[in-house]
């Protein structure tokens, strides 16, 4: 089934936070992203204008996230400080993307939007929003082989254990 | 006739799952003839594949957001009344009946 057609709404609170988690650089606190994704629901469901339908209703709410998202980041979030986040090796190379780069590919890979409406999510033409996420895949291969490249070689071969029968 | 070139856009639907059934069959067959294509779109389905494992739907901290939960403190405040209304109810019926029973009390001294 397509993503974007199975979403509910009850599901919008993780998903806005896993998204501020994704996008925010070195991810964000429990209590910080459920606040954030609380505000955001909350001033999406007081506008004026009634969403009338599913998908933009996740538009909106990711747009109004985003929003959000941008104010704490300008507000002076600190990567350093946030260290519950597993220090996966795609997650580093995430945060080491821009900005933009990595809200067009967390949009389309972790949070399954379509293309289109991904950018609609951005503000951006269909064909910027792709020439984005071009380079931000390409950017996090080449980020995930030098973090290869660094790690020491573990030797598969000359193990110490044998097989007890 | 030419073949239609293929584009990254294409390559990304393909990934992505966007692609409709002619586009995915082009895009495959462009794949199989051009390694270092085959190449990137492997790299980039990994990716897409890592990045769900390593961003999981957060635990709840909360009670689920939803439509009815605004109205959980009305119904409370319905279900005070009652219980306010049935408790002043009984407590006229106890004073009625204690009336009764002392004027009966009285009558039949």
């Amino acid at each position: 089934m397509n993503p974007e057609s199975a979403w509910k709404f009850e599901d919008a609170v993780p998903c806005l936070r896993r998204f501020a988690n994704a996008v925010l650089s070195g991810g964000i606190d429990a209590v910080a992203s459920d606040q954030l994704a609380r505000q955001a629901v909350r001033s999406v469901l007081a506008q004026k204008h009634p969403v009338l339908d599913a998908v933009r209703l996740r538009v909106s709410l990711y747009q109004t996230m985003l929003k959000l998202c941008f104010e704490v980041e300008s507000a002076g979030h600190n990567a350093d400080t946030v260290t519950f986040l597993p220090p996966s090796a795609v997650a580093r190379s995430l945060y080491s993307l821009s900005q933009d780069e990595r809200n067009a590919i967390v949009l389309t890979s972790v949070e399954q939007f379509s293309h289109k409406n991904a950018a609609v999510v951005l503000d951006l033409p269909l064909w910027v929003f792709l020439a984005r996420l071009t380079r931000a895949r390409e950017n996090l291969q080449a980020d995930l082989s030098r973090q290869r490249k660094k790690q020491p070689q573990t030797r598969v071969t000359g193990t110490h254990l044998r097989i007890v029968k | 006739m030419a073949q239609m070139p293929v584009l990254d856009a294409d390559l990304h639907a393909y990934v992505d799952g966007e692609a409709d059934a002619a586009l995915r069959e082009h895009v495959q067959h462009y794949l199989s003839t051009n390694s270092e294509a085959a190449g990137r779109v492997g790299a980039w389905s990994m990716q897409a594949d890592a990045l769900r494992d390593a961003f999981p739907l957060p635990v709840s901290v909360r009670q689920p957001m939803s439509v009815a939960k605004t109205r959980e403190p009305s119904l409370r405040r319905q279900s005070a009344y009652a219980l306010a209304l049935f408790a002043a109810f009984c407590a006229g019926v106890a004073a009625a009946v204690m009336f009764f029973i002392v004027a009966f009390a009285k009558t039949s001294l």
